[in-house]
């Protein structure tokens, strides 16, 4: 009789295990993201720091992230449609984005304007890069600065792009950019059309700069140091989008993100961190 | 063997003779079969791929490494599965010539969980023709481990698994038949040699043998020895 309550004991507890291990298993949130891929090695690198961090491998992991892309537009879209716990946004607000949705910003970035290394051009001001990016000025004869002659093959990037539109707000208003230019779909692609093509014009993220010439803006520099200075007039924040505001698994990151000291750290490899 | 078949000298000479003569009438007819059965089937062209993980040394994080590799079809899109848990990754891939010359608008973003065992990554969405790494250009990325790269029993290992597009030609019809679809190729070791450790485990191997001490009578010279590999094996963890 014994036993036999012992076996039934041990079968219950058995069963309780069964049904405890998948429920612990999921215990352990995922915070999915998608949107700018300007935004999208900065949240990696982010994502890998807090995997690390003393308090999120103390708890055995504390969360899992799966990360997507697609640009600014479609991480607006899939957070504001519960797609994704948070979207990467590399542009500010729009008056057009669905409501209930908050823009935590986490760090900024600097947009340069970038050519071929065949062309030395130093610097252009506000006015220059308004001419060449609207299609009013056409060749390289007519820029100032320029050692080049021929037809400016000016690149862009599409649509969906938070950059493409923070570019638009910060060195193009009230001008728009030139109907015929080249779009890409990423930095990666444009950094690679200037590395290609010596007539090339384009812009890009300050973590995107192997192999190309980075031109001055209004006189500075566009590099890290003058970003972080404030210098730079070409800086916008970059941030994650969440609908309503941030809580649970991703109020904890991003409240890591914008205090840690590691994570500031790792902000400020190729971007100006929050603090 | 002429035990076995209880003939001996010249009997187990013809046996053999016979044997051999067999072997050769089936081996050739099995050949023409062979041959006759693949001018009736249609030749697939698959896919070979290689490539190899490089440890890199000025990383934001340790246990970053780089990895590139090719293959003999244009690539429309790719998975990298490891043996380690990864944590980071790059989210842009450029594919790149020989030269390391972009290869045009061969751009790829990837995507994953993280931590997990592995990472996807795929041309730009929506277009036609699909972003592809052409065949002869590589694929050059980075990732990162969660852990230690060493802090196994077994050496770390990356595997690629490819997507292209197959072609199967039947020229015996006129005009030749040709059909193509997209498949994923076998798994292929990437080359990790430059990663291998030099000592697995070496912490856990540690902890193991300075446990031994104290379960030796103390003042014995079994202790001593113990000790000894101790000492030694701590000094290798701290090493490695």
């Amino acid at each position: 009789m014994k036993s036999s309550k012992r076996t039934i004991l041990g079968f219950l507890l058995a069963c309780l295990a069964f049904v405890a291990m998948p429920v612990a298993a999921q215990a352990k949130p995922t915070i999915t993201i998608s949107g700018s891929t300007t935004v999208a090695p900065l949240a990696t690198q982010l994502a890998k720091g807090y995997l690390k961090s003393k308090k999120c491998r103390k708890n055995g992991g504390c969360v899992k992230f799966k990360i997507l892309q697609g640009g600014s537009d479609i991480g607006v879209a899939d957070v504001s449609r519960g797609r994704v716990t948070l979207g990467m946004s590399s542009r500010i607000p729009k008056e057009s984005d669905p409501g209930g949705i908050v823009f935590n910003e986490i760090a900024k970035d600097a947009l340069c304007v970038a050519t071929h290394t065949d062309n030395k051009i130093n610097d252009m001001t506000q006015d220059q890069v308004q001419d060449v990016f609207s299609g009013a000025v056409r060749d390289w004869s007519d820029v100032p600065g320029s050692n080049l002659n021929g037809t400016v093959n000016v690149t862009i990037r599409t649509a969906a792009s938070g950059t493409q539109d923070a570019f638009d707000k910060i060195f193009m208003a009230p001008k728009k950019t030139f109907s015929g230019a080249s779009q890409k779909a990423s930095n990666g692609l444009i950094e690679q059309q200037l590395q290609r093509d010596p007539l090339a014009l384009g812009y890009l993220s300050l973590a995107f700069q192997k192999g190309v010439h980075i031109v001055n803006y209004k006189g500075v520099p566009c590099t890290l140091r003058a970003a972080k200075s404030g210098q730079y007039p070409g800086t916008r924040p970059l941030f994650l989008v969440s609908r309503g505001p941030a809580s649970g698994a991703s109020k904890k990151w991003i409240n890591w993100i914008r205090n840690n000291k590691q994570a500031l750290r790792i902000a400020s490899s190729s971007w100006v961190p929050f603090k | 063997m002429s035990d076995i078949l209880n003939v001996q000298g010249e009997g187990l000479r013809r046996l053999l003779l016979a044997f051999g003569l067999a072997l050769a009438v089936f081996g050739l007819t099995g050949l023409a079969s062979a041959v006759n059965a693949n001018a009736e089937d249609e030749v697939i062209v698959g896919i070979n791929c290689s490539g190899k993980v490089e440890p890199v040394e000025d990383s934001l994080f340790p246990d970053s490494f780089s990895y590139e590799f090719g293959c003999n079809q244009d690539i429309s899109a790719f998975t990298l599965v490891s043996n380690r848990l990864i944590d980071n990754f790059s989210t842009e891939v450029i594919g790149v010539d020989g030269a390391g010359e972009p290869g045009d608008a061969q751009d790829f973003f990837c995507t994953s969980t993280v931590p997990s065992y592995g990472f996807g990554c795929y041309g730009s969405p929506g277009k036609t023709p699909p972003t592809v790494i052409t065949n002869g250009n590589h694929a050059i990325g980075e990732f990162s481990m969660f852990d230690d790269a060493c802090a196994a029993d077994v050496q770390p290992r990356v595997w690629g698994i490819a997507q292209a597009e197959y072609t199967s030609t039947n020229d015996l019809k006129d005009p030749p038949s040709v059909k193509t679809w997209l498949a994923t190729s076998e798994p292929f070791l990437l080359n990790t040699k430059a990663i291998n450790c030099k000592v697995l485990n070496a912490k856990a191997k540690a902890q193991k043998t300075c446990a031994r001490v104290k379960k030796m009578k103390k003042g014995s010279n079994a202790r001593t020895k113990a000790r000894k590999l101790c000492v030694r094996a701590r000094a290798a963890a701290q090493k490695a």
